[in-house]
């Protein structure tokens, strides 16, 4: 009975523990607000994330609510998948770079560089920042708020 | 008298079934009823009625030296099965063609439309764009002016429009006509009062079939407005 009981809390503790490593913490629903800067163009918007035993969902919009894409998240966090691309960006290699950006975001653990020419840091606000610097890409991320499901 | 113990087992079965159809043809009555009445809700204009409205709309949107109030925006995402409000305060002067679209929860934004120039400004950066060199931004900025005032009914470059009244207020429903506007927008409902002719609430609905309702509140016209306003400090 001990024994599984303190088999029962190692594993609450590295559930719990392994899901504050991230930096984009995912839980819920919650929304970040969002910057990307793409060649001297900057776009700003409110990206929703809902949370739940199957993985996570989300979907980006500008701060008029005008759609640009939802993408789904694997529990594990290394696999994206973007959905319902606005036609300005629904281009596959468009699509194939913000896919793998969008995976070293969610999936890092730790500021510093990620994997190619990508690497995250963060500001003194918690912003979340990924710098793609082949494509001259910038994601800012800053959480919103946390409301529980 | 004898009466046979299943004879009253089917007259009562009977009797309850009788009571539940009642029951049941009470509640389609009244569904009916109510469907009906939601139907009477609305009516399609015919073309004399939609000319008439159109052109009260117009007289007032010509008076119509300033606008100020608050709005909130609802935004339902269908892919999440969700919604997203924001809340700001609007200010519109018709000379010069300016409007300030100003969000203040949950997040700070500001969009300031000012002739041919839109200044943004997020919590960190501050951009102005020319608007001449973009037919799209053209469009919206075009589009944001009129659904406030509803002189796009009159114009009738950028959207067909359909008019319908009922229930105290008249709604027009606007679908785009240009090609970049449509992949935008599958139609435009403004909701409009039909005392003081003027927009209360404008629906927007995405090809995706997502909506953003945006209602307008404490409207009041004709103010003095400080002209830095429309102006990135």
């Amino acid at each position: 009975m001990r024994s599984s009981l303190l088999c029962i809390s190692l594993l609450l503790w590295s559930a719990v523990s392994s899901a504050a490593d991230y930096l984009l913490p995912l839980s819920g629903r919650q929304e970040y607000r969002v910057a990307i800067s793409a060649r001297g163009v900057d776009l700003t918007g409110v990206c929703i994330v809902k949370t739940d035993g199957e993985g996570s969902r989300g979907a980006l919009v500008n701060e008029f609510g005008i759609h640009a894409l939802d993408f789904t998240l694997t529990t594990d966090r290394t696999k994206v998948k973007l959905l319902n691309v606005t036609p300005a960006l629904d281009r596959w290699y468009i699509r194939k770079v913000i896919r793998r950006d969008f995976r070293q975001l969610f999936g890092a653990t730790a500021a510093g560089p990620q994997k190619g020419r990508r690497h995250i840091t963060i500001g003194t606000d918690s912003t979340v920042v990924l710098t793609n610097d082949r494509y001259q890409l910038k994601y800012e991320w800053k959480k919103l708020n946390e409301t529980a499901e | 008298l004898d009466i046979p113990k299943n004879y009253i087992t089917f007259v009562c079965s009977n009797h309850i079934h009788v009571i539940m159809m009642k029951k049941f043809l009470w509640c389609v009555c009244l569904l009916s009823s109510g469907l009906t009445s939601q139907a009477q809700l609305l009516q399609r204009a015919t073309p004399a009625q939609q000319s008439a409205m159109v052109q009260r709309i117009g007289q007032t949107a010509a008076a119509i030296r300033t606008i100020e109030c608050t709005f909130v925006q609802v935004k339902t995402l269908r892919f999440l099965n969700d919604r997203m409000t924001s809340q700001g305060r609007m200010l519109f002067m018709a000379e010069g063609g300016r409007l300030r679209w100003e969000y203040r929860q949950p997040y700070q934004y500001t969009f300031i439309l000012n002739g041919q120039q839109v200044h943004i400004q997020s919590q960190k950066n501050k951009q102005t764009i020319d608007i001449g060199q973009s037919r799209l931004f053209q469009g919206i900025a075009r589009m944001m002016m009129n659904s406030l005032t509803g002189r796009g009914l009159i114009s009738g470059t950028d959207f067909d429009c359909v008019m319908y009244s009922g229930g105290g207020e008249w709604q027009a429903l606007l679908t785009p006509k240009r090609k970049e506007m449509k992949k935008m927008f599958k139609d435009i409902r403004l909701h409009i009062s039909s005392q003081r002719q003027m927009v209360t609430q404008v629906d927007m609905t995405e090809p995706s079939g997502d909506t953003t309702v945006i209602t307008l509140k404490d409207v009041t016209t004709n103010g003095r407005i400080d002209e830095k306003l429309f102006t990135m400090h």
